[in-house]
């Protein structure tokens, strides 16, 4: 990839894979040719079948030894009941000194699914943007080196962390309406997309300098057949035909199964791209580089991740780096 | 001379010229830039786009100038055989160019937006309204 091309990265799905897996298929990412990479940070999977939500932080330690020089960051990560800003500031700091100067923070206003444990009230979105400035603002002061006192959402009394990195560790935030997008762009580094929205990116763009990168999250299903491609989509990530309004707001996985379930699996092919070669790949990737993206991250559902591995080293590389 | 039925409002959405205490001086369409433009059935090889606005998006426009899509910059990134009509965004919003500019800018302010086409009320393009370059 040039510096001003299209850049493709890997999803890592926390909720499908076991860590070790996860820890192997980031190698393979890299020697496949990703330069970049995300892992969901889940303590529930979003349906019981999904089987997996391994603890992240422990998960990007490994990553870190086994990779050379893919970025990876966090997609995304919360501020709410399970973790905060101390606690998250200090492990991406941490991370930022395994990886070298490779590791990005991705950051959002999660979910009632991975918070609900704690037993605690689930705050509406404008609550939780809130908080969610507050924190980051936290986190950069902390992962900067500074002496932090603080009282708001949060307290932090005195803390100096110990451990940072050459450089705080950049600041992705995640949105998908118009009021994260201009969240965005006032607090973060960059903004991480689910879909290929350019009205989203206008908004951010408006509070973002013209070069901070937009990347998204494009969901596949590459298979031999397109039946098994729909199969697999289903049986792997039936969460897809959710209603976006619904995702922050179910607590548990069988409610998400429960809903995805009555809707039916006629849709999946709708929120799951499903196809067997490359060429309605490329034309979904287009489609977010045409709305604002210059970062794709692809996110191959179920167990065959080396299918998406080499369809990009065969196909996608070689289509994207070449643009003369 | 035109001979418009359906009265002022069906005049001033086309963007025809008036008078009157509001007049001309205080529309949008008087202080709209030109974006980059592209045809439907171009490629993205074929994009040039505006060097006074290279942040700008990239107007899509099909027969008689109507407004199909857009494009962001980063479109440029795509290989240059790349169909203009399998990256852009379709049907981007629009406001018509009678507007008074200060509702614009209270609008974009409100959407937290830089930026908005303006068509006629037939979707032909008559520019882009930027925040940057309306000066009031």
């Amino acid at each position: 990839m040039t510096e001003a091309g299209v850049r493709l990265g890997w999803w890592l799905s926390s909720e499908e894979h076991d860590p070790r897996d996860l820890v192997r298929h980031a190698r393979a990412a890299e020697d496949a040719g990703f330069t970049t990479a995300l892992i969901s940070d889940h303590l529930r999977p979003w349906v019981p079948s999904q089987a997996n939500a391994a603890h992240v932080w422990t998960v990007l330690g490994a990553i870190a030894h086994v990779t050379d020089a893919m970025e990876v960051g966090t997609g995304v990560t919360a501020m709410m009941h399970r973790t905060s800003p101390i606690v998250l500031a200090h492990a991406a700091a941490t991370a930022a000194v395994m990886f070298e100067g490779r590791f990005f923070l991705g950051v959002g206003t999660g979910e009632r699914l991975n918070e609900q444990a704690f037993g605690e009230r689930w705050p509406r979105a404008g609550e939780r943007r809130d908080r969610l400035a507050e924190g980051v603002a936290l986190i950069r002061r902390l992962c900067s080196g500074e002496n932090v006192n603080h009282r708001g959402a949060w307290a932090v009394e005195n803390l100096r962390l110990a451990t940072l990195p050459a450089a705080p560790p950049r600041i992705f935030v995640a949105a998908s309406g118009k009021r994260s997008a201009a969240l965005a762009g006032e607090i973060g580094d960059g903004m991480i997309g689910v879909a290929p929205d350019g009205s989203i990116v206008d908004v951010f763009r408006s509070t973002s300098s013209a070069d901070t990168p937009v990347v998204g999250q494009l969901h596949v299903s590459l298979a031999a057949d397109l039946e098994t491609a729909r199969e697999s989509a289903w049986t792997w990530w039936p969460n897809a035909v959710v209603p976006p309004s619904l995702l922050g707001e179910l607590a548990r996985p069988e409610e998400f199964e429960a809903v995805a379930d009555a809707i039916g699996p006629a849709g999946i092919d709708k929120a799951v791209l499903c196809a067997t070669g490359a060429a309605p790949v490329i034309a979904a990737i287009d489609r977010f580089v045409g709305a604002g993206f210059d970062t794709v991250h692809l996110h191959q559902v179920g167990p065959d991740q080396a299918r998406l591995a080499a369809m990009a080293t065969g196909e996608l590389f070689p289509h994207y780096a070449h643009r003369a | 001379m035109y001979d418009l039925v359906g009265g002022r409002a069906a005049w001033t959405v086309l963007g025809l010229p008036t008078e009157g205490s509001v007049g001309d001086r205080r529309r949008i369409s008087q202080f709209v830039v030109q974006p980059a433009t592209a045809s439907l059935d171009a490629t993205i090889g074929d994009v040039v786009v505006d060097s006074a606005h290279p942040h700008g998006p990239v107007a899509v426009l099909g027969a008689t100038r109507v407004l199909l899509g857009a494009l962001q910059p980063t479109a440029l990134r795509l290989p240059a055989q790349t169909p203009v009509q399998r990256a852009m965004q379709p049907a981007p919003a629009t406001i018509r160019p009678d507007v008074r500019v200060e509702d614009v800018l209270e609008q974009l302010e409100k959407d937290h937006l830089d930026h908005v086409f303006v068509t006629t009320a037939s979707g032909e393009l008559v520019g882009l309204a930027a925040r940057d370059a309306i000066h009031v």
